[in-house]
């Protein structure tokens, strides 16, 4: 039988689900650099873009909970290798949601150095102050008064009220072969002017701010 | 009597006998004495064994941590003067770089709830990261530093008999380093045999003196037996307008936070000059003539500096000999903490 539109074989058994992100601008897919317009119409080429989504879960339709232990996946939108992954579930069952954090789980900010995504070798921690940068967005637009045009947006900081992890919850069509998250950055931008903010790589209340945008950038897709 | 009297009287017991047991994590590389506090350090998470300390000996020093492999971790931390930096106000960096704070003594840090001036850095294994990567000191990148590591085959032996992978990896160095730095323990001062009434240790009628000035007017903030606290205090520094320091400010922008620093240890004092975040002051007595006549008033200033801290030069004399007492031989010249020539 097809549930979830993954093949079930027998109770019980590890599967793995997989899980592609989309990245894209406006619903189109963007490469590195290219000339973009937000919806304040400031033009802008993104050069980075590299952010982690963790803690996945799942809810079936019973309502139970099945929680995907230390699936913490460090994306960048212009690197192929990063945008598929595998969730190993337990028992596959019709998923009516998805759960997921985009950033790092608070309490691992200050639980010292970690491995594999976490490591911090990946240049996602802070050395001065620590804790993970959750959400990495970088690029240029004549609409900043900066340094060659540069914007530069670190978003982090893990305690509270500025915590910029931000939740997710999502609802499954039973249909996708694989689960499809599509991420629209140019709804960043939606509210934001960067002739006024261009610069946030410190936590603190304007990184918090910036953070609370991130779900709203993320939905399932059938494509 | 009723069960619940029996159930109050065995707690009681409970907590009467475990107040006085012996905690004491007995490893081949840490131990300390039973009356401490208990270490803040999470030893479960990465337990201090042989080769772990030994390879993080190795690393902590090894100029192959800085970008042109010019400088390591004991440039700015010398053994035999606590693990600080003498003579220098401000840290070094390649290049004959100067950076914008004193380089700390590493002395007993398995107690620290942060790292830093600032306390910006807020577990040990982060630690490192500041100094590999900060411009004005090593200037690389942790990224940087495991590709060299992973070109010597001998660090990947070590590395596999530690972690059991041979690959090397940011989390594993940073690991390593915190074993060695970690069981820095220094615990065997004139008066540390004096409080445990070791080796007939007496103190002199001047230190006796000293240490009851000590009690008075500087162990609120420098409390026994570390001889620091975990907090933060504005100390009455005026502002060096070359640097425009505000301390723990510039980590939690709270404006109750201007100007106030870590209160250092004062284990191994006699050694780690110069003094203060900035290294301001050279000698010992230049700090106590900034305490009783120097001070700055400002609205954050910590209130146990609001009264005037007011000594004799007689008796400015005693609390320095007291000062001495913290000075631990055995831990300045352990050879188990020194310079890698063959590990032993």
């Amino acid at each position: 039988m097809y549930i979830g539109g993954i093949k079930e074989h027998v109770l019980n058994r590890e599967e793995v689900l997989v899980v592609k992100i989309k990245p894209t601008f406006n619903g189109h897919s963007f490469t590195k650099n290219t000339w973009l317009i937000t919806s304040q119409n400031d033009s802008i080429q993104i050069s980075k873009l590299r952010f982690y989504l963790t803690n996945f879960e799942f809810i079936d339709a019973q309502n139970n909970s099945i929680k995907i232990p230390e699936s913490n996946y460090l994306i960048d939108a212009f690197d192929q290798e990063t945008l598929q992954f595998d969730l190993k579930t337990i028992k596959k069952t019709n998923f009516k949601h998805i759960l997921y954090k985009i950033g790092v789980d608070e309490k691992l900010h200050d639980a010292g150095a970690q491995s594999g995504a976490l490591d911090p070798i990946n240049g996602m921690y802070w050395a001065w102050q620590s804790g993970f940068i959750n959400f990495k967005l970088e690029g240029k637009s004549p609409s900043c008064n900066t340094r060659k045009n540069k914007f530069t947006f670190h978003l982090g900081g893990y305690k509270m009220p500025y915590s910029t992890t931000r939740d997710v919850r999502l609802d499954l069509y039973n249909k996708e072969k694989y689960i499809i998250i599509k991420m629209d950055i140019s709804s960043f931008f939606n509210d934001l002017s960067l002739t006024d903010i261009n610069q946030v790589m410190i936590p603190g209340e304007e990184a918090y701010q910036c953070s609370l945008q991130l779900p709203q950038l993320f939905s399932i897709t059938n494509e | 009597m009723s069960k619940k009297w029996i159930y109050i009287l065995l707690t009681g017991l409970l907590l009467f006998t475990t107040a006085f047991t012996v905690i004491k994590i007995k490893e081949n590389y840490f131990d300390y004495p039973d009356y401490w506090p208990v270490p803040v350090y999470d030893f479960k998470k990465n337990p201090v064994t042989k080769d772990g300390f030994q390879l993080g000996r190795k690393l902590f020093y090894d100029p192959i941590l800085s970008r042109d492999s010019s400088i390591s971790c004991a440039s700015c931390h010398l053994q035999a003067t606590g693990f600080t930096h003498v003579d220098h106000d401000l840290s070094h960096g390649i290049e004959g770089r100067i950076g914008t704070r004193n380089s700390l003594a590493l002395i007993n840090l398995a107690w620290n709830e942060s790292f830093m001036w600032d306390g910006g850095v807020n577990h040990i294994d982060m630690q490192a990261l500041q100094p590999i990567t900060n411009p004005d000191e090593m200037d690389s990148s942790l990224l940087e530093v495991v590709d060299k590591l992973n070109d010597i085959p001998e660090y990947r032996t070590l590395f596999y008999e530690v972690f059991n992978d041979s690959i090397i990896t940011g989390q594993h160095t940073l690991k390593a380093l915190s074993q060695f730095t970690i069981s820095l323990n220094s615990y065997n001062s004139k008066y540390d045999k004096y409080i445990r009434k070791e080796d007939h240790v007496t103190f002199s009628q001047q230190e006796l003196s000293g240490l009851e000035l000590f009690k008075i007017n500087c162990s609120s903030c420098h409390k026994e037996p570390l001889f620091t606290s975990t907090e933060f205090k504005n100390n009455g520094l005026s502002i060096d307008p070359t640097l425009n320091d505000y301390g723990r400010y510039r980590v939690t922008r709270d404006p109750l936070d201007s100007l106030k620093f870590r209160v250092p240890t004062l284990r191994n004092i006699q050694f780690t000059a110069p003094y203060m975040h900035d290294g301001r002051f050279e000698s010992l007595r230049e700090v106590l003539d900034h305490y009783t006549t120097g001070m700055e008033y400002s609205k954050t200033l910590a209130p146990e500096l609001n009264n005037k801290i007011e000594l004799t030069s007689n008796q400015k004399t005693d609390l320095l000999v007291f000062l001495k007492t913290l000075s631990d031989f055995e831990f300045l010249y352990n050879k188990k903490y020194s310079f890698p020539r063959t590990f032993n």
